[in-house]
């Protein structure tokens, strides 16, 4: 087994600080694209709801640090940090609709509060507004820049829908034979590419105007599908307060996760066709008694600590491309803040 | 016999994201916990960057041995960025042909086009290679495909080109040859056909390319020919099509294969 580094907030302090510093100024940013009109209700009143909420900011932190650490500004690249958070808080209202989540940043989800059709309406919404900071970087970036960050974005909401699309259709044909390859497939697809690949990619392109950025591929990847198991694993063994979801909600949701593929793989033919049959159950249907046999079944086969092997295995092999991607830029605090938030996603706890 | 180049410039040029990147070669893209001279420093080795030391006890055992899940990620990596910049492609050369020829610089158009569709042919080259090295690194590849059309090779993936140009709506057919040359049965497999495309953006589907043998099993040291038949769909356009022929092993056994349409 692998040592665990560090895992207190206190060590990982200097992440968290430069985390919420990029957050908030990408926040109060965001919330001066949100029309302030009379008629507000029903929808502009609640596009705020989960942007206010908190959030770790991964997406706009890495963004702008990658921008800084390659020489760009903050002004630069801040409108594209504010689509990120914007496109990635209407994929959480969406995402929330379609796992039938509960709750989201330890509030009740959009939908839960407000009804499906408002939630969908309201993560629509968002997805129009993430299109005018866009727009706006046509008058201090010009035309070729400006169109070559619409394209990253194409590709990274079209992985995204992608890799949503794969997720949702095993949980509704119950795949049950699926590997551990297939997961990783599906989380770059999902995650990787909008949560760590191209806010990099973006960033340094900005700065660079004309980097190489096929070199952050890598680096996002690990990091991120690092990031996705940490985050799998912390909705089964988290601190509900801190994490802000319902623990165990993966298990209900039949969410194909790491731990329940190598618990499918692992187990005998008689416990595997009573995960099938469990996972074929309407969600609503399955019960609290259940939801905890299929925990005991995970951790009979060690599944969390499978997982965490591959989190770090990952999260090794990201900061290994770390070294490679960055190797050009001289050191800053944005740099050491882009080695040492690898660490942070496999250690932190919420 | 074709000689085919590798892009060697490890420029990225301006498109659509993917379109136009190198793929990770092996000459220059080792996967992490493989290390070579000259390389940043190995997490945990304790040289160079200030941080490094900070995280040698984690990744103690991971320094030690390359990571067969790093090393299926870099592979899956490699597949995706492989598609996009297929259909990248795609897109941007339409973008060539709808919205340049408005612009009204024929000759200009025409020679991007020509300089993109080499560039496209380089870039699925490349990438089929490092593919090909990446997954012969993960075990010692016992199985191998040989052609009986003629041969080029890429890094180790053998290109398959149809002996004679076809007809669209006409099928042509080419023998390939698969040799497990290890001491070990290998677990049956399939073939599996990408669609083909060439530089204009013309495609013929997966669907118009079959194989004889839907299964594949090969004992230790055996051989197996298999035929592939290729019926482009009638009012394909004349031109050279590539594509690829993978298999569904985990170390991706794969081949290009080229047809020319008359």
């Amino acid at each position: 087994m692998v040592e665990a580094g560090p895992s207190s907030e206190a060590a990982h302090q200097p992440v968290l600080e430069r985390l919420r510093l990029y957050h908030e100024l990408t926040i109060q940013t965001l919330l001066r694209t949100v029309p302030q009109k009379p008629r507000a209700k029903y929808l502009w009143d609640l596009v705020p709801s989960y942007p206010l909420r908190g959030g770790k900011g991964f997406r706009p932190g890495l963004c702008i640090s990658t921008c800084r650490a390659f020489g760009g500004s903050t002004k630069a690249v801040l409108l594209s940090a504010v689509a990120l958070e914007l496109f990635h808080n209407a994929f959480l209202i969406h995402d929330d609709v379609e796992d039938g989540s509960e709750y989201r940043r330890g509030l009740p989800t959009m939908h839960s509060e407000h009804g499906v059709g408002i939630a969908v309406n309201v993560g629509d919404a968002m997805n129009v507004l993430s299109i005018r900071p866009l727009m706006e970087n046509l008058a201090t970036l010009g035309p070729d820049l400006t169109w070559r960050i619409f394209e990253e974005i194409e590709h990274m909401v079209r992985e995204s829908v992608e890799g949503q699309a794969t997720e949702l259709g095993w949980v509704r044909d119950n795949d049950c034979d699926l590997t551990v390859a297939d997961y990783l497939r599906m989380t770059l697809k999902k995650t990787c590419w909008y949560t760590c690949i191209h806010p990099c990619r973006i960033g340094a392109l900005i700065a660079t105007q004309d980097g190489n950025l096929g070199r952050f591929n890598r680096f996002g990847y690990y990091m991120g599908a690092a990031f996705q198991i940490q985050d799998d694993i912390l909705n089964l063994v988290g601190d509900h307060k801190k994490y802000g979801k319902e623990i165990g909600g993966d298990i209900r949701e039949g969410k194909r996760t790491v731990m329940l593929i190598h618990a499918l793989n692992e187990s005998t033919e008689k416990e595997k066709l009573r995960l099938s049959r469990f996972l074929a159950t309407p969600r609503l249907q399955r019960s609290a008694r259940d939801v905890r046999w299929v925990y005991q079944v995970m951790s009979k086969y060690d599944c969390i600590e499978f997982a965490r092997s591959v989190a770090r295995q990952l999260a090794g092999a990201a900061i290994f491309e770390f070294h490679k991607a960055y190797r050009t830029v001289p050191d800053s605090e944005d740099k050491r803040f882009l080695e040492q938030i690898v660490m942070y996603m496999i250690e932190r706890d919420l | 016999m074709a000689k085919i180049r590798h892009n060697s410039t490890g420029t990225e040029k301006k498109g659509p994201p993917h379109a136009a990147e190198p793929a990770p070669r092996p000459s220059d893209e080792p996967v992490a916990g493989e290390h070579r001279p000259g390389d940043p420093p190995r997490p945990g080795n304790g040289v160079g960057a200030t941080s490094a030391a900070q995280v040698t006890p984690v990744f103690k055992s991971f320094a030690d041995a390359t990571s067969q899940i790093v090393m299926q990620a870099a592979s899956i990596l490699e597949e995706e960025v492989a598609a996009g910049i297929l259909a990248a492609k795609q897109i941007e050369n339409r973008f060539i042909d709808i919205e340049e020829m408005r612009s009204g610089k024929p000759d200009e158009i025409l020679q991007r086009f020509r300089r993109d569709a080499h560039e496209l042919v380089d870039i699925i080259l490349d990438i089929v290679g490092a593919a090909a090295k990446n997954a012969s690194r993960l075990a010692a590849r016992a199985i191998s495909i040989r052609t009986s059309g003629s041969i080029a090779e890429v890094a180790q993936t053998p290109v398959l080109t149809m002996p004679l140009p076809i007809k669209a709506g006409e099928t042509g057919e080419v023998a390939l040859a698969i040799d497990n040359d290890g001491d070990t049965a290998a677990q049956p497999f399939e073939l599996l056909p990408t669609d083909l495309i060439n530089a204009a953006g013309g495609h013929i589907p997966a669907h118009a390319v079959q194989f004889d043998l839907k299964e594949i099993s090969l004992a230790p040291h055996q051989h197996q020919r298999v035929v592939v038949r290729i019926t482009p769909p009638a009012g394909t356009p004349p031109g050279t099509y590539s594509g690829l022929i993978q298999s569904n092993r985990p170390d991706q056994l794969r081949a290009v294969l080229t047809v020319v349409v008359a």
